[in-house]
């Protein structure tokens, strides 16, 4: 019997042991009822959760699918992230690899894989760093000779977890930069630079800035270096030598040329000084016209002599600039270390002394340098610096010089000669400061100042008695000269066809355009120009047409060796043939005996001067002797001459 | 400690044949709202036991002698031999003041020898969560205290608690007991299976339940009910029960029955509160798995009692209505179970009750219960 059966079988029983059937069904059917309704809701239950089930899967579907198109959505944006991020990595420049913890290919961009010449798998995620290295040793883009030191090298390197920044030279060729970072995860992130480009041009800069850029050869800085290497590794006891070389007429063809067939030349003489320099140094171009050669340690002053023998040969071979000659010469300067210099700086000015010696004294030749060019140089140096204020404090004076006409024997005029009364030294031969003056620039005041002051002394001589001059081809490149002139005929008040100024055929060497231009100005006012020393230097006829001198004065030198000379004669003779036959007057300078003055005159010179004749003297003695003599002499030269 | 048992039936009398006075320090005693309103029972009561205190509720039902009675009252006598009584209680005007009661409930009853706590309250006026709260709150977790919340069979219009008084509503009443020979042992289980999916409370206030998953939950529970048992709401809604946790807590699930309901708000009321964001799942019963879960509450309680050998143990089961709405005539099968698993000399008294307070048979947490079967056991070890 069920169980819930017999309990309502208890339920019902009476208390006679009866059983009240009709309580029973009651209980029974009450049962079946329950029964049903959990049935029913049961049933109910089930129905509503499928439904509910089913609405909550369409729910989550809608979920999956809405999450889906998130997620799609999500993941495009991702990749345009991403495509943005390796481009914002590629933009710049460098490459770029990250590893993970476990040594696994994170990312790369291409030109990771473009640098060390990697295909393309090497760039996929999740390759090992040790295939990537081995792909390296494969490319040949690794590092050194060892590839097993190499993979050794790199795979324990980046255990270390430093950072780090190397440059590389890949077996490739390339330079590159290397910046290695670690990452929290172990991992590494590494940027790559070639380098290659820029090594390149540092290098240039640097070649650059040790090489003249013209001549290729090493320039004044590395020749400084070289210097200093020289003294150090020479450590007070070996010997060496620096040769500083000057390129004598350099300057003329550069302006008679132009600067292309200079520069033409200045490589030439550079391929000619390496070539004859060879192995004994370097030669260096220490700017403009200027060389130095370094002579390696061991070299000794007979070396240094040899080699400054071999290059004056070199330079005094042809040189050829567009098929046109160029006579060129060397002027060497040599300094020998220890002897003469142990420092760059000491040599060097050493040596510079003496190629100003040489410069000076011989042009094309070489001077080893003297303990005595140093002293001649501070002597010099003083001379300028007196010099430089011997005008404001008065020391110049002017000084007169009869010149006797050969014709009418009397005096023509006078010519101004510029004399220094230096304060300790006494007088100072024009020889010796003149060429200062005309270097330094001095010239040209002090010249201006000879001029008026000349010119006022004329003022106060009797109206047919000229004045001369000497102008310095300096004041006509530097100075005004024309300008200068007229200020002061202005200030003399005189007729400018009493001035008559004495140049020198250095006058044609530079600007000779401009000067000649300056010349037919002065000659337009009535200036007289004379043409002085002649016979000296070049003395090229063809000066003697480029201009109408009015006056030809044949140099002192060639009146005085008609004594002992017997080519003298000759010379002395043609130049005054030559003036007659121009129809320029002729001077004949430094006449200091009878049989001078007879010759000259002999010779048909229109004029003379010199001590025999009469010795320059103060304006205050010309004006005591033409108040004393009038026009005339105090005695005739002829007659002493005769006598 | 002894313990007898004593049913009456209504102008029958005392069922046993013991009508002479019995010694006894305090009486449980459980019947119908009806029968707990008439002065008779409370006469019949003090002339079987003089001089006793008295703790009684109105119920869905009386366990008696291993069966569920609604026309006889049930009660159990306790005689102690070495532990202390005190009988307290408090009115609860509004639920919102049980946290309040439960506070002062656990302050007229705490004191260093306290050993644990039988409470009676008021099942339809009282948060039996907040109560609960409100004893642990003054007492301390580590005393064990069970009870139940007063039946009004499927009616639920007013529940009664007596406390050496008539039976009163909105009124909770609670025995303490003191020193070192008590004993106890508490089980508590359901056997309702979770169904459907799981929820979440969108929207309550304590123990009020306004939303699910953003709609109505009256809706939810009429749709599940059908429209002949949506009638009989609320009592109908305890065959469905629900089973809500705290999200980060998932291991400390409580069943939840519901009290009354609000037409017209679409709300319901809980035995204890829904709070907003835990999980919900509606839970329904098969009669052999409740049969199981009164089983498994009893092997607990036994399990836990450290009971002296030969000693008297006196069981008091508190099971919950909707089992028996659920079960129907088949509910003596439950009192079955639970009784199959208790020792020979121990018959246990009980009522069907509108929410169970009893230790959480996992944590040991005292908290409300709701379609639960808990078992308290007790005995004496002097």
């Amino acid at each position: 019997m069920h169980k819930l059966l017999a309990k309502q079988m208890q339920k019902a029983r009476q208390p006679d042991g009866g059983v009240d059937v009709d309580m029973l069904a009651q209980l029974v059917a009450t049962a079946y009822e329950e029964a049903e309704q959990d049935r029913e809701r049961t049933d109910r239950s089930i129905a509503l959760m499928v439904e509910e089930i089913d609405a909550f899967q369409a729910s989550l579907e809608r979920q999956i699918a809405s999450r889906t198109t998130e997620l799609n959505d999500s993941r495009r944006a991702l990749k345009l992230q991403n495509k943005r991020m390796i481009a914002a990595v590629d933009s710049t420049g460098y490459a770029v690899s990250i590893f993970d913890g476990a040594k696994r290919m994170v990312f790369c961009n291409s030109y990771f894989l473009d640098l060390y010449h990697l295909p393309k798998k090497y760039g996929r995620p999740g390759t090992p760093f040790e295939d990537v290295l081995r792909a390296r040793i494969a490319a040949n883009s690794f590092v050194g000779e060892d590839p097993e030191a190499y993979f050794n090298e790199r795979n324990h390197g980046v255990d270390r977890a430093a950072i780090f920044t190397d440059v590389q030279r890949l077996n490739t060729g390339e330079m590159v930069a290397i910046n290695h970072m670690p990452l929290p995860d172990g991992g590494w992130v590494a940027t790559h630079k070639d380098i290659t480009e820029f090594s390149r041009l540092q290098d240039e800069l640097a070649h650059r800035a040790y090489h003249d850029a013209l001549t290729g050869l090493p320039n004044r800085h590395m020749l400084q270096e070289r210097l200093g290497q020289c003294i150090a590794d020479a450590d007070g006891l070996g010997s060496f030598a620096l040769l500083l070389i000057d390129l004598d007429g350099f300057k003329a063809i550069n302006d008679t040329l132009g600067h292309a067939a200079g520069d033409q030349l200045l490589k030439e003489v550079a391929r000619r000084l390496e070539e004859t320099v060879g192995d004994l140094g370097v030669a260096a171009r220490m700017g403009g016209d200027e060389f130095a050669v370094v002579m390696d340690i061991g070299a000794v002053a007979r070396d240094a002599h040899l080699l400054a023998t071999k290059l004056i040969e070199a330079a005094g071979r042809p040189f050829f600039i567009d098929s046109q000659p160029c006579d060129i010469s060397f002027s060497i300067g040599v300094a020998v270390a220890p002897g003469d210099g142990d420092t760059a700086e000491r040599l060097l000015k050493n040596a510079d002394l003496a190629l100003y010696s040489a410069k000076k004294d011989l042009r094309g030749g070489y001077r080893v340098f003297e303990p005595a060019m140093d002293k001649a140089m501070r002597d010099r140096r003083q001379l300028e610096r007196d010099l430089a204020l011997a005008l404001e404090h008065g020391e110049f004076e002017m000084y007169y010089q009869p010149i006797l006409n050969l014709k009418r024997h009397t005096f023509s005029g006078f010519e101004a000669l510029l004399r220094w009364h230096h304060p300790t030294e006494g007088m100072i031969s024009p020889a010796r400061f003149i060429p200062v003056a005309e270097e330094t620039g001095l010239i040209v005041p002090i010249g201006e100042w000879a001029l008026r002051e000349a010119i006022a002394a004329a003022a106060r001589w009797p109206a047919h008695l000229r004045v001369a001059v000497n102008v310095s081809s300096v004041q006509f490149q530097r100075g005004n000269i024309v300008a200068t002139i007229m200020n002061a005929l202005a200030s003399g008040g005189i007729s400018p066809e009493r001035v008559e100024i004495e140049i020198t055929e250095s006058v044609f060497f530079e600007n000779s355009t401009a000067n000649l231009n300056a010349l037919r100005q002065l000659h337009a006012l009535g200036v007289k120009i004379a043409l002085d020393d002649f016979g000296t230097g070049f003395s090229a006829l063809s000066y003697l047409l480029s201009y109408p001198f009015d006056k030809i004065k044949i140099d002192g030198s060639f009146v005085r060796a008609l004594d002992s000379a017997a080519g003298a004669q000759a010379i002395v003779r043609a130049i005054a043939e030559i003036g007659h036959r121009m129809g320029i007057v002729t001077t004949a300078e430094g006449v200091e005996t009878a049989a001078q003055l007879r010759n000259v005159h002999a010779a048909g010179y229109g004029e003379a001067q010199g001590y025999l004749i009469a010795k320059p003297m103060p304006a205050s003695q010309v004006i005591k002797m033409l108040e004393g003599e009038e026009d005339s002499m105090p005695y005739s030269p002829m007659q002493r001459a005769a006598g | 400690m002894r313990a007898t048992q004593a049913y009456w039936k209504d102008l029958g009398g005392w069922a046993d044949d013991a009508e002479q006075p019995t010694a006894a320090d305090l009486v449980l005693y459980f019947g119908s709202r009806e029968m707990l309103s008439t002065p008779a029972h409370l006469e019949a009561l003090n002339a079987r036991f003089p001089n006793s205190q008295f703790i009684g509720c109105s119920t869905g039902g009386q366990v008696a002698d291993g069966d569920v009675s609604d026309d006889r009252l049930t009660a159990l006598a306790l005689r102690f031999d070495a532990t202390a009584l005190r009988l307290v209680d408090a009115i609860v005007k509004d639920a919102e003041q049980s946290r309040e009661a439960g506070a002062s409930i656990g302050a007229q009853l705490a004191a260093p020898d306290l050993a644990g706590i039988f409470v009676l309250s008021d099942g339809l006026h009282v948060n039996g969560s907040a109560l609960v709260a409100g004893i642990v709150d003054t007492v301390g977790a580590e005393i064990p205290i069970s009870g139940g919340l007063a039946g009004d069979g499927p009616d639920f219009v007013e529940t009664l608690v007596a406390c050496n008084s008539a039976p009163r509503s909105r009124c909770v009443a609670a025995v303490g007991f003191y020193g070192e020979a008590i004993r106890f042992g508490h089980g508590s289980a359901g056997g309702w299976d979770v169904f459907g999916p799981k929820r979440k409370i969108t929207r309550s206030h304590g123990n009020q339940l306004l939303e699910v998953d953003g709609k109505p939950a009256l809706d939810l529970y009429k749709l599940y009910l059908g429209p002949e048992d949506s009638q009989k709401l609320p009592g109908s809604a305890l065959l469905f029960p629900m089973r809500i946790f705290d999200p980060k807590h998932p291991g400390r699930a409580v069943v939840r029955t519901v009290l009354s309901i609000d037409a017209a708000e679409g709300s319901m009321i809980f035995a204890g509160d829904m709070p907003v964001g835990w999980t919900a799942q509606l839970m329904r019963g098969s009669f052999s798995r409740l049969c199981a879960g009164a089983a498994a509450a009893t092997q607990h309680a036994v399990g836990e009692l450290d009971a002296v050998p030969g000693s008297e143990i006196a069981a008091i089961l508190v099971s919950c209505i909707g089992r028996r709405l659920l079960m129907g005539q088949r509910i003596d099968e439950e009192i079955e179970a639970a009784v199959a698993e208790l020792p020979d000399n121990c018959r246990p008294v009980g009522f069907y009750s509108y929410g169970e307070i009893s230790p959480h048979d996992g944590s040991g947490h005292v908290q409300l219960h709701n379609q639960t079967m808990t078992v308290t056991l007790m005995s004496e070890a002097a």
